[in-house]
């Protein structure tokens, strides 16, 4: 409240006319006893009025900012921050936020977009959303004893956005999610997962592929397994390249790169990869690149006990099952390096006999050689002397 | 604007008598308006002894005013020239030329009044006396202060508006000439002039006006007048 002298012009009553300093005529209220001409102050609500205009406007401003800060946080609330796809057919591929919650499918295929229709997933946590769209399709008997195959590919949508993905979300839980609800009903399925870079997720929507399709596709060109892109559509070409061998022991070396110090529990994908491991553990180095997947015929490494329930895997990894494991591939290992020796030391043998029977074929030429020409010389030589 | 509104150097005018020559000669009109107020009649430079003593009287002021007090000189000014004029008649025993000053014949007036002794009181009834003559100049055009009341700008902005063109109106010969005769604003002419619209002119046209009366006769509201200038417009002296 500030002060603003004014001179007293005219009384009347209980009010004074003033003209202020700022050269405005008003009625005030007559408050002490000022003569015409006086000059008084005048306890200015103006100045009050102007400073309660300057506080509510900045409480307002305030409130603006906060208002805006509020609705940019929720705007900014279901920003995508991980791409994950799911491949067994169906086929779909959807956005999870920082919270680790649905947020939009981008791409689906034919099957996948039927069979969605019957569940709501919008907003749900990946958790539920991976165990209802495999329950869906176990339901749907798009997985069966026939087809048991779940790819799985996720990756963060850029490299920022690697920091805010959901930590639940990995490798080993989403094989425990995806395996969980049909492992209840008696089927253990058979999962892949993938781990993808931003850069991986560019390149396979520019292919169009799905990130676990990508996942695979990558997999098997590391492994020398020549597949075309397009074809990884088809479940029967994912099915043959993730049951290839080299494939497999690919993945599961992959896996064993990115954490090698997973644990082992049931159900999760590096148990599986384990169960599934290819024989030859170092088969692709060994592999000849060129040599089509179909051309090697190893061992199929699934026991039994892989198709156990998955209660009954629930052992620490240490275990005697885990030994067999590992007897067994050493056994399988060893064939295999029997094999390649022997096929080898065939291949040697040939080429040395191949060698000496040349070898001997040339000194018997010569031989010859000498021989006709030794005889021609003496006959020429007879004939002269006749002559 | 008039030259002696201009913000004075009065450490310059008190010690430097060419400047101080100067600013007596600029202020005859004032000096002369003053007395004849205080004479109720037209005095004449040579003709009238008046106007010498107020001159001495204006000049005396100049050597007693000091610049900090807040008062305006003029209006300081003029209450020496009223005081020396009434002691003047008082030695002529013309007592019926002063009237408005009756209250002060009868106790001995020091016509070297100081700036210190030049008290509130006399303040606010020269201010009185402004204020009768301007409520006086404002019923010749049927305005009354409870109309300015009504018409006063309230919004800052407008008020600065109709402020500067009640300025121009007022300093501009030709069209104040026009609202004397005619007893109204050459509203269309101003609009010209000042560049503002003629309906902002026609709402604050009692407004314009009677700020304009204080500005244009500068020597009757030396008072009045500052608060209707704007600070750096005012006039110090």
């Amino acid at each position: 409240m500030s002060k603003l002298k004014a001179v007293v012009l005219e009384k009347s009553g209980t009010s004074y006319t003033v003209l202020d300093r700022e050269g405005t005529f008003r009625q005030v209220k007559r408050q002490i006893n000022a003569e015409v001409g006086d000059e008084i102050e005048l306890n200015v609500a103006r100045a009050g009025f102007w400073g309660l205009r300057v506080w509510v406007g900045v409480a307002a401003l305030f409130l603006m900012t906060l208002t805006s800060l509020m609705g940019w946080n929720l705007y900014q609330a279901p920003t995508a921050v991980a791409l994950v796809s799911v491949d067994i057919n169906p086929s779909l591929q959807f956005t999870v936020d920082t919270q680790g919650r649905f947020l939009e499918l981008q791409n689906q295929n034919e099957d996948a977009r039927q069979m969605l229709t019957q569940i709501a997933l919008k907003g749900k946590p990946i958790d539920e959303v991976l165990e209802k769209i495999v329950t869906l399709a176990y339901n749907q008997n798009f997985i069966n004893p026939e087809h048991n195959w779940i790819v799985v590919g996720y990756s963060p949508m850029t490299d920022k956005s690697i920091e805010k993905m959901p930590k639940e979300l990995n490798e080993l839980q989403i094989s425990n999610w995806v395996t969980g609800p049909i492992a209840k009903k008696g089927l253990t399925p058979e999962v892949a997962v993938f781990t993808l870079t931003p850069q991986d997720r560019d390149l396979a929507q520019k292919g169009d592929l799905s990130l676990g399709e990508f996942g695979l596709w990558k997999a098997a060109q590391k492994a020398g397994v020549i597949t075309e892109s397009g074809k990884l559509k088809d479940t029967t070409e994912r099915v043959r390249l993730l049951e290839n061998p080299q494939v497999k022991a690919l993945i599961k070396a992959d896996k064993k790169e990115i954490d090698p110090n997973l644990p082992l529990t049931p159900g999760t994908s590096m148990e599986k990869s384990r169960a599934l491991d290819n024989p030859i553990e170092k088969g692709p180095e060994k592999q000849n690149p060129n040599e089509s997947p179909s051309v090697v015929k190893t061992p199929n490494p699934r026991s039994e006990k892989d198709k156990e329930p998955v209660a009954s895997q629930k052992q620490p990894p240490e275990t005697k099952a885990e030994s067999d494991h590992d007897k067994m591939n050493n056994q399988v290992h060893d064939q295999v390096h029997e094999k390649i020796n022997d096929q080898v030391n065939e291949k040697i043998n040939e080429k040395v006999d191949d060698k000496i029977d040349d070898k001997i074929d040339d000194k018997i030429d010569g031989q010859v050689n000498d021989n006709i020409n030794e005889k021609t010389k003496n006959e020429n030589e007879r004939s002269k002397k006749s002559k | 604007m008039p030259e002696w509104e201009k913000q004075r150097q009065w450490h310059r005018l008190k010690e430097d008598l060419e400047a101080r020559e100067d600013f007596l000669a600029e202020s005859q009109t004032f000096i002369r308006h003053v007395a004849s107020q205080v004479c109720f009649r037209t005095l004449e430079w040579g003709r009238d002894d008046e106007l010498s003593e107020a001159l001495i009287a204006f000049n005396d002021a100049i050597d007693l005013f000091v610049e900090d007090k807040g008062v305006p000189f003029l209006a300081y000014a003029r209450v020496l020239i009223k005081r020396r004029l009434i002691d003047y008649y008082r030695k002529q025993r013309l007592r019926q030329a002063i009237s408005l000053d009756q209250e002060d014949i009868g106790r001995g007036i020091d016509i070297h009044l100081g700036i210190d002794e030049y008290s509130l009181r006399e303040q606010n009834s020269e201010r009185a006396a402004e204020i009768q003559q301007f409520s006086k100049a404002l019923s010749v055009f049927q305005l009354t202060f409870q109309d300015l009341v009504a018409v006063s700008p309230k919004h800052r902005d407008s008020r600065e508006t109709l402020l500067r063109v009640a300025r121009e109106l007022a300093l501009d010969p030709d069209l104040w000439l026009q609202v004397e005769r005619k007893g109204k604003i050459p509203m269309q002419a101003l609009a010209l002039k000042t560049r503002v619209n003629l309906k902002v002119l026609e709402r604050g046209r009692k407004y314009i006006l009677a700020v304009a009366l204080l500005i244009a006769n500068q020597h009757d509201y030396v008072y009045l007048r500052e608060y209707v200038l704007r600070q750096d417009e005012g006039v110090k002296g």
